[in-house]
């Protein structure tokens, strides 16, 4: 059977179409096996400004009523027995019959339609479609949707269905364009749907609209004699604001390509929605495209409209930019005093000056980037944050500050770290190209991180008002990225103390492991494409906090749980066995002693003291010189034989304290060797010995 | 370029949206008294959006933004502009439909022009008012907010208000085709002198945007403030939302001028909105209390009305 089903709306947000789209299909599918019937074999969602729908084919009829017998425990079962199979069939314990020595139950099952089970079902997913926002229009309903819901059409194999939503019912109807075909139409069946539409200038599938956007733009920008600037993010929103594209470009004033390419895009894309056009080597051009969602008379007129738009704007833009340039950015640090940075945490002033201490302490701590010239970026960082650029346009942050430097003579370097110490802007975002950039935004992140953690406003469940993780993400891919050695924990700490003049942010130890475990949280992710989890679990907490050293011994970890699985789960097995011993004999308060080797008399314990001090050796090679891990893994592995006759041949337990004490102190030896390349009580080891 | 049934000066414009309104059924009122940021702020739409009474009311508000004033020198920004402000309440199905007939009315069609409903939030901290709907594009220029009403004073409109607020000195450029506002005709005298929008509003422009960022003195203003905000609290204990709402409007202003002066700190700003936000939300409590007292009186429908005020019994209690 075939569902067609559409919900009519005022336009609804460009933003939300999509993840509607995507939550329909799941929630339907999921509602139909609940009930008991399977799901949709084939299932196309469309959203449009002014509608949200799909059709589902090959849907089941349903089932009819059935009458079952099945067979339970034996006829002598216990009453409990009885009992217990009688509740898990639903039939009442007298009615179950006894036959070939079992007991049987005669169950019976509800036949079920998807014709009567489908508006209810339609029903619920009006109600829970989740929308970033949602509001009331009827007077007395309480029903709520992302815009006011105008028209419902529901129909299986042709047959409409009932479905009631706030104060509007189904019709097996629809509606085309809002201004080209404004009329009613009937609900076209499943498999005409999306080209009906389209005769009523509707283009329903989101993907095809979003081509025939390109489409238009791209044609409209040969006309303008260039290639629309690629812009991904710009088309989605554009697809969600027409039914139908028609492009139109149009051009502005060649004074206003003296503006930043930044600044000329942002006026275009940010609040017109307009394409910027450039020529064949990336240069704009004084051209840009806008996207009607009607095709009107005579494109002229609504070409002046565009331009007369944008001309305000870029005047707007060029006032700016010119009196932002009448002082230089140096000046502005001083006004960034009167700028609270957030509530609790002073001034951007105060922020900017932390972040040059912390720059410098990365910087010397990596010994990469010049100081001298970090020591200014850090200072001039968040002066374009007062320039009216900036205040018109936030998302200018950076890029401003950049082309205001430059202007006014900055190195280059400086300059550009101004930029590009705010990326990556997100999880998608390129890096910065240079060390003075990298190091100042990590001292940004570690100054948000430590600071509104510390006024106790750390993100909890999926509220993240202040990017906290972006930010902890951010961090960890820029210091992995560019290969910085320094121990964040450290860094964290230096964070702090910077805030030790505000009461409102803790000093406590605590606190620095709290950001910690944020950070181990954000890292575990980071790597979960590169290792299993248990691995990243055991490398992560062994208590070092050099990340570019953690991700050496990760790989390293899973190499080699790749390359000989079975081997090396035996002797993590092994060390698992000692780490338990150890710490049965810290609960059972076993003072630890040191190592007595003439204690050592017996082959096997002598043997693995040798052993011991012989992979000791290779191991802090590989911490200390090479950081080949591989290397300090064979040693484990190479251990094996003597651990294994150790725990053959000697009872670690001995009833005579010295010796006990002694061969603890051993496997305490042999564990602090090993200890630091992870924690292998966090492995999961399939078999275990 | 509109077509030729537009209107060609500012008041001709003013005059199609009054009769196109009034026709709908909308009584048309006037401006409020006070200095006020947007029609939104005038009692005609704040209070009267409040509660289960049915309201269709139309005017042009002369909106004051202190922060927005320019010397008469910029041609798109003024400290004052004019709003025409729509509320109907409640929300009629076709309000859409209303909608774009109001710009056929002022020469605006869709055969002609890029019309499109893009996504807006609308939200007032200093009223606790927000909504959800839309800014009115027509080829690329916001031409209207157009916003269903959720909350005022941070109470839940039942039922929802659809309000229109069309910005005249945009639509107006846009219908003269002028780049720059102070040439927009206002009318043409019989003798065929055209007065312009420079010969009625551009002195005013300049001395408002001089006391605004130059000549006021905070510490006055904020004596004011105080002062509104205690006469304010006091009219509320005395159970009069009309006249203590007009002194929440006077702190409003006093805090935009303020604001404007920058001689509030930004760290002292939202202090204040919070001061304005709180208000608002009790006139329009009081103002509810006291419609729900006098039982809705002009709700027709005396059953509705019944079951209503029964949802406001909390408010009503002594």
């Amino acid at each position: 059977m075939n569902l067609v089903f559409e919900i009519g709306t005022e336009e609804l947000p460009s933003s939300f179409q999509k993840p509607a789209l995507e939550w329909m299909q799941s929630f339907f599918n999921e509602e139909l096996g609940k009930l008991g019937l399977t799901g949709a074999q084939q299932f196309e969602a469309f959203a449009t400004p002014r509608r949200l729908a799909f059709i589902a084919t090959g849907l089941p009829e349903g089932f009819h009523d059935e009458t079952q017998e099945i067979s339970g425990p034996p006829a002598q079962a216990p009453a409990k027995a009885r009992e217990g199979f009688a509740r898990k069939m639903g039939v009442a314990v007298e009615s179950l019959r006894e036959k070939d020595g079992r007991l049987w139950a005669t169950v019976f099952k509800k036949g079920m339609s998807t014709l009567d089970v489908l508006p209810g079902l339609l029903e619920r997913m009006i109600r829970s479609i989740p929308f970033r926002k949602s509001m009331r229009w009827d007077s007395l309903e309480t029903d709520a949707f992302a815009r006011p819901v105008h028209w419902i059409a529901a129909a299986l194999d042709g047959k409409p269905l009932a479905v009631k939503f706030a104060d509007v019912s189904s019709a097996p109807t629809t509606r085309g364009h809002r201004f080209h075909d404004p009329e009613t139409y009937p609900l076209p069946a499943a498999d005409q749907y999306a080209a009906a539409l389209a005769k009523h200038h509707v283009i329903a599938r989101w993907e095809e609209r979003k081509a025939a956007v390109e489409k238009e733009v791209a044609r409209a920008a040969r006309e303008a004699g260039g290639v629309p600037r690629p812009d991904d993010e710009l088309l989605e929103t554009v697809t969600g604001l027409v039914e139908e594209p028609s492009a139109v470009a149009g051009s502005f004033d060649q004074e206003f390509l003296q503006l930043p390419p930044e600044v000329l895009v942002s006026e275009m894309r940010g609040h017109q929605k307009y394409f910027a056009v450039q020529d064949d080597k990336g240069a704009l051009l004084s051209s840009f495209v806008a996207v009607s969602n009607t095709k009107v008379r005579d494109p002229a007129v609504s070409r002046k409209g565009y331009e007369r738009v944008l001309r305000a704007r870029l005047s707007d833009g060029k006032f700016f930019f010119d009196e932002d340039r009448k002082v230089p950015l140096a000046s502005r640090v001083e006004k960034l005093s009167r700028r609270t940075f957030l509530q609790g945490l002073g001034t951007e002033k105060e922020r900017a000056d932390r972040l040059r201490e912390l720059a410098l302490w990365l910087q010397g701590a990596t010994g990469r980037g010049d100081a001298k010239q970090l020591s200014q970026a850090a200072e001039l960082c968040k002066a374009d944050l007062t320039t009216g650029m900036v205040g018109e346009f936030p998302e200018l942050q950076g890029a401003m500050g950049r082309v205001y430097a430059l202007n006014d003579g900055v190195a280059p370097e400086v300059a550009d770290a101004l930029f590009e110490h705010y990326l990556p802007r997100g999880a998608e975002d390129r890096l910065p190209q240079g060390d003075l950039g990298a190091l100042l935004g990590m001292a940004d992140r570690i100054d948000q991180l430590v600071g509104i953690f510390g006024i106790g406003k750390e993100p909890s469940g999926t509220a993240d008002p202040y990017g906290l993780r972006r930010a902890a993400l951010g961090l960890l891919r820029l210091t992995l990225a560019r290969q910085y050695r320094f121990d964040l924990y450290q860094a964290l700490r230096h964070a702090q103390q910077l805030h030790a003049g505000n009461p409102k942010v803790s000093q406590e130890p605590a606190l620095l492991e709290k950001i910690w475990g944020f950070l181990l949280g954000r890292l575990e992710v980071q790597l979960r494409d590169r290792a299993q989890p248990d691995s990243i679990q055991a490398v992560l907490h062994t208590g070092a906090h050099e990340l570019v050293a953690l991700e050496k011994r990760l790989l390293a970890l899973h190499a080699v749980r790749e390359k000989s699985q079975a081997q090396f789960e035996a002797t993590a097995a092994a060390f698992k066995r000692i780490a338990n011993i150890l710490s049965q004999a810290a609960q059972k308060k076993i003072a630890a002693v040191g190592l007595q080797k003439e204690l050592l008399r017996t082959p096997a314990e002598q043997a693995l003291l040798a052993a011991l001090e012989r992979s000791r050796k290779q191991v802090s090679r590989a911490f200390e010189e090479t950081e080949e891990y591989a290397d300090a893994y064979a040693a484990l592995a190479s251990l094996r034989p003597e651990v294994d006759q150790f725990f053959d041949e000697v009872m670690v337990m001995d009833p005579d304290p010295a010796q006990r004490d002694n061969r603890l102190a051993l496997l305490r030896a042999l564990h602090e060797v090993f200890a630091p390349l992870a924690d292998f009580s966090r492995l999961q080891l399939t078999k275990s010995s | 370029m509109p077509n030729a049934t537009a209107p060609t000066d500012f008041q001709g414009l003013l005059l199609a949206l009054q009769t196109y309104w009034a026709k709908y059924g909308c009584a048309l009122m006037q401006g409020y008294d006070l200095e006020v940021g947007a029609g939104t702020m005038n009692p005609a739409t704040f209070l009267r959006v409040l509660g289960p009474e049915p309201w269709n009311v139309a005017y042009v508000e002369p909106s004051r933004r202190p922060a927005d004033g320019r010397f008469g020198e910029n041609p798109n920004r003024l400290h004052q502009h004019h709003q025409y402000q729509v509320i109907l309440q409640p929300a009629p199905t076709d309000v859409q439909d209303l909608y774009l007939g109001s710009l056929r009315a002022i020469g605006i069609t869709s055969d002609d022009h890029d019309l499109r409903f893009v996504e807006d939030d609308w939200e007032s901290p200093t009223l606790g008012a927000w909504g959800l709907g839309w800014e009115v594009w027509c080829d690329g220029m916001e031409v209207t907010q157009f916003t269903y009403f959720q909350q005022a004073g941070g109470f839940e409109c039942r039922p929802v208000a659809a309000e229109l607020t069309y910005g005249l000195e945009r639509i107006a450029m846009y219908l003269q085709s002028k780049d720059n506002l102070y040439d927009l005709v206002w009318c043409t005298y019989p003798d065929g002198t055209r007065l312009t929008y420079r010969d009625v509003f551009w002195q005013n422009e300049l001395e408002q945007s001089k006391y605004s960022f130059q000549a006021s003195d905070p510490e006055l203003l904020f004596k004011l403030f105080a002062q509104y905000e205690g006469e304010c609290r006091q009219l509320v204990e005395k159970k009069l939302p009309l006249p203590a709402y007009d002194y929440c409007l006077k702190c409003s202003h006093a805090f935009n001028l303020l604001d404007a002066r920058g001689a509030i700190s930004v760290t002292e700003r939202q202090g204040y909105i919070l001061r304005v936000r709180k208000l608002a939300h009790d006139c329009a409590g009081l103002y509810l209390a006291t419609r729900a007292r006098m039982g809705f009186p002009s709700l027709k429908d005396r059953a509705l009305a019944d079951k209503e005020l029964s949802r406001y019994a909390e408010l009503v209690k002594p």
